[in-house]
């Protein structure tokens, strides 16, 4: 299997098995960069493999996801649950990629950044693959980068 | 009934682990760190633990070291997506039951609190 039909199964088992959501791929990965508030959380593996697992989604659709998954109104739902369930979902499609790729490596905690019209830059750490998803009418990316060794 | 804590910084996750737990009828207890959990496991002295291997401050395996350390024999099972050969030796080192991936698979997690609670049946 080519390692992005390794992160689009990764990604479609989590948010169905996790949060009873199928996202499916979507052909035009610009359109998730529209003037929104987004979510993007990152994670780190390091190891015999280096790089990086990052998620983007709206925070809309992170709402959405963190408002089942906790039983609660979406509009009671708190920033904290919101980064919480982006964490752990990011966190789970980390792990399972991790066990695709060169081991053994481990993964770092994760980090979660939300804000509008920003660039999250990683340098030295090109991309592998990206592959944008549509999920409740709502877009979700999930990119990986390689950290280049030879520096 | 058997209770079970469950130690785990993602409440997130301890919601998921508990809707789990319960399903099995267990009465669930939750720590949201490693320090709580083993603050807990002293003090409430619970048939089972499961433990986040990844948390900050106090991880996993130091949850294990200190439940060693102070002679607590508390069945442990594992909770981790970051799931590798080296890092699940050192748990089962400490004294774990068993090891498993994040997102929980229920038969994988029956299957493993029967080896802890058949084990206890069996020592009782």
């Amino acid at each position: 299997m080519e390692f992005v039909d390794e992160v689009v199964a990764s990604t479609q088992h989590i948010w169905t098995s996790v949060a009873g959501l199928n996202p499916h791929p979507h052909s035009q990965p610009e359109t998730l960069y529209r003037q929104e508030r987004l979510v993007t959380c990152v994670i780190q593996i390091t190891g015999a493999w280096r790089g990086v697992v990052m998620q983007q989604c709206s925070e809309e659709l992170a709402r959405q996801v963190t408002s089942t998954m906790f039983g609660k109104a979406p509009a009671d739902v708190i920033t904290n649950e919101i980064h919480d369930v982006i964490s752990e979902l990011t966190n789970m499609l980390g792990g399972s990629l991790k066990a695709k790729l060169p081991g053994p490596s481990q993964l770092s905690l994760p980090t979660v950044i939300e804000d509008q019209d920003y660039q999250l830059v990683i340098p030295h750490t090109p991309l592998l693959c990206q592959v944008a998803f549509e999920c409740q009418g709502q877009r979700l990316m999930v990119t990986v980068l390689h950290q280049n060794t030879n520096r | 009934m058997a209770r079970i804590l469950i130690v785990d910084d993602s409440s997130f996750q301890r919601r998921m682990i508990r809707t789990v737990v319960e399903a099995e009828r267990y009465e669930v207890l939750e720590a949201d760190g490693g320090r709580q959990g083993v603050e807990m496991a002293t003090t409430h002295r619970p048939d089972c633990m499961l433990i986040d291997l990844v948390m900050p401050e106090v991880d996993g395996l130091a949850v294990l070291e200190r439940l060693r350390d102070q002679r607590l024999k508390i069945p442990v099972i594992v909770l981790t997506a970051d799931i590798g050969e080296k890092q699940s030796q050192q748990c089962l080192e400490l004294g774990a039951v068993a090891v498993i991936s994040k997102p929980l698979k229920t038969d994988e997690f029956r299957h493993a609190l029967n080896k802890v609670f058949d084990h206890k049946q069996e020592a009782a």
